[in-house]
């Protein structure tokens, strides 16, 4: 009995004592994850350079165009992509119901900064690492970077 | 001058958000033309073609494409490389609409708006005598698919991934037609693996975040998806490049006094010139492709390829239709061709199947043009162009209504009736 008490005690004691001293993540977890989702709009960009305009060159002969009101309205639109999603509800929520799915198994931490295994998690922005080594990169580089 | 004339060609023209891939239904192969409008660092922009044929230096090159996240969406710079594609000598094809039957492809889950934007296009601004649009997955279909299991002939059920630039799309075809309800898509597609790759050079090696068509050439020679992805990266770890088996040299192109010398990997039999710029890659090059099997690598909130097929095949009501289109999986598209992807695709996805089920998978020898390619089997059988296409005629009478009727979503029948 008095055995049993004396482990609970112990325990108690060290989580509690652990909890008080354990330095909180910097960033909160919706900023994180909104700089995560942002990371990955990016990884879907044409150029890095986003504001990039490339103008239909003016062909010498060519062909006459906008034969019809209709052609000509298509063809000066500038609707950009997220423009069309509005104006169509229906057809926007059957093209995100076709996604797939999350995965039934977890997903693997790589580090972010040599590829390897990624063990260790940063404190302050929740990126991973594998080593001293690669921690100290990332903390001159990438860390807290995500959301100045 | 006959009334209604018959037209005197079919031209098929698989219209694919990085290439375009387009011929005559007699042609033996097609032409393989880039869909987009290119700006070198020179501030000359070219149209397609031109871009290959004419640039000299790919350094620096922006690209302005007419399709957005795998939707039609931009016909000022479309018309531009189609103009450029369907009538100038350079290409070589000088089609005449008014004489000649269009077969164009769209993207599987495209917002109706833009599929009927290019039904306008085709029959107001081109003025085409006839026109069939459906996907690429329905042009592979066409194609003689036994010959990709050493077997013969085709099945009317078939499970198309058709893995491109945009992403890579799932789609079931029952009985002929499209089963909408199981089509899947995974975000996985070429450009994202050219940007992953971009972010991870830059970062560890050189800033390269404009050169996205020397990254993209990179990733085209040096990339393969791994079948022993634990192993591999140890060995990337622990090894280093030097003696790392895994680990390749890649000469970025630079301007010699000939001309552009192009990027290619290092022969290390040779001694190195030291003019050359090195770029060493380990584990990206098997990280890249990675994406496709494990998107949650990069945070991706999707399951990967295996996976993902079987989210689809789960959403096909029918046991037998499940069994058939496991036994027929063809794999399209870009991304298929990494060395590795074959035997990794096999040996997940058989892990995930049922032991009673067989498993078929194929694989065509060249997966860009085998889309375009069932597109001359469908353009040259007339019976069964003639009534899939809308004609001129009709659509003067009926407008767009009847080319949605035709070559919207129809629901199979026999599945309908058993569930």
């Amino acid at each position: 009995m008095p055995l049993v008490e004396l482990v609970t005690g112990a325990t108690a004691q060290s989580t509690i004592s652990g909890r008080k001293n354990f330095p909180k993540r910097e960033g909160d977890s919706s900023s994180i994850q909104r700089a995560i989702n942002r990371r990955l709009a990016d990884l879907e960009r044409e150029n890095y350079n986003d504001s990039v305009k490339i103008e239909v060159p003016k062909a010498e002969g060519s062909r006459s165009s906008g034969k019809s009101p209709a052609v000509r309205r298509i063809l000066v639109s500038k609707k950009t992509l997220s423009n069309l999603f509005d104006d169509d509800e229906t057809g926007t929520s059957e093209f995100y119901s076709a996604a797939v799915e999350r995965s039934r198994y977890p997903m693997r931490h790589l580090c972010s900064v040599c590829g390897y295994w990624g063990a260790i998690t940063c404190i302050r922005c929740g990126a991973r690492y594998c080593s001293l080594a690669c921690e100290d990169t990332h903390r001159e580089t990438r860390c807290l970077k995500v959301y100045a | 001058m006959p009334v209604a004339a018959q037209p005197r060609a079919t031209f098929i023209l698989d219209n694919g958000a990085y290439n375009i891939k387009a011929g005559f239904a007699t042609n033996e192969v097609p032409s393989i033309i880039p869909n987009c409008l290119a700006r070198s660092r020179g501030r000359h922009v070219y149209i397609g073609d031109e871009f290959l044929t004419q640039c000299k230096d790919f350094s620096g090159v922006v690209f302005r494409r007419p399709f957005e996240k795998g939707h039609l969406t931009n016909w000022e710079s479309e018309k531009a490389i189609w103009d450029r594609l369907l009538f100038s000598k350079e290409v070589g094809f000088q089609v005449e609409p008014d004489e000649t039957a269009l077969i164009v492809t769209e993207p599987a889950l495209q917002l109706p708006v833009c599929s009927s934007n290019m039904d306008q296009i085709v029959f107001e601004e081109y003025g085409f005598s006839s026109y069939y649009r459906c996907t690429t997955a329905a042009l592979v279909h066409e194609n003689e698919t036994g010959l990709l299991f050493g077997a013969s002939g085709r099945s009317d059920t078939t499970l198309i991934i058709d893995s491109g630039y945009s992403a890579t799309v799932i789609i079931p075809i029952i009985e002929n037609t499209v089963y909408y309800p199981a089509v899947r898509r995974l975000n996985v597609g070429g450009r994202l693996l050219r940007n992953f790759l971009k972010e991870t050079i830059s970062f560890r090696h050189y800033n390269m975040m404009d050169e996205s068509w020397i990254v993209n050439e990179i990733k085209d020679q040096c990339c393969f998806v791994t079948t022993t992805f634990a192993k591999d990266l140890e060995t990337c770890k622990k090894l280093p490049a030097a003696r790392n088996p895994l680990a390749l040299d890649y000469v970025l192109p630079r301007a010699t006094a000939p001309g552009i010398r192009q990027g290619h990997i290092r022969d290390k039999t040779l001694p190195p010139d030291p003019d050359d710029q090195i770029l060493t890659l380990g584990n990206e090059r098997f990280s890249v492709p990675e994406l496709l099997f494990n998107p949650s690598d990069i945070g991706m909130r999707q399951a990967g390829l295996p996976e993902a097929i079987m989210q689809s095949i789960s959403a096909v009501p029918d046991a037998d239709v499940r069994g058939l289109l496991l036994g027929n999986v063809v794999f399209v598209g870009g991304n298929t061709k990494f060395a590795g992807f074959r035997d990794r695709i096999s040996t997940e996805l058989r892990a995930l199947v049922p032991d009673d089920i067989s498993l078929r998978l194929g694989f065509p020898e060249d997966p860009i043009t085998y889309g375009w390619q069932g597109g001359t089997k469908l353009g040259l059988d007339k019976t069964s162009l003639q009534s899939r296409q809308v004609t001129k005629k009709e659509y003067q009478e009926y407008g767009l209504s009847i080319c949605m009727r035709k070559f919207g979503k129809k629901t199979v029948k026999v599945l309908e009736n058993n569930v």
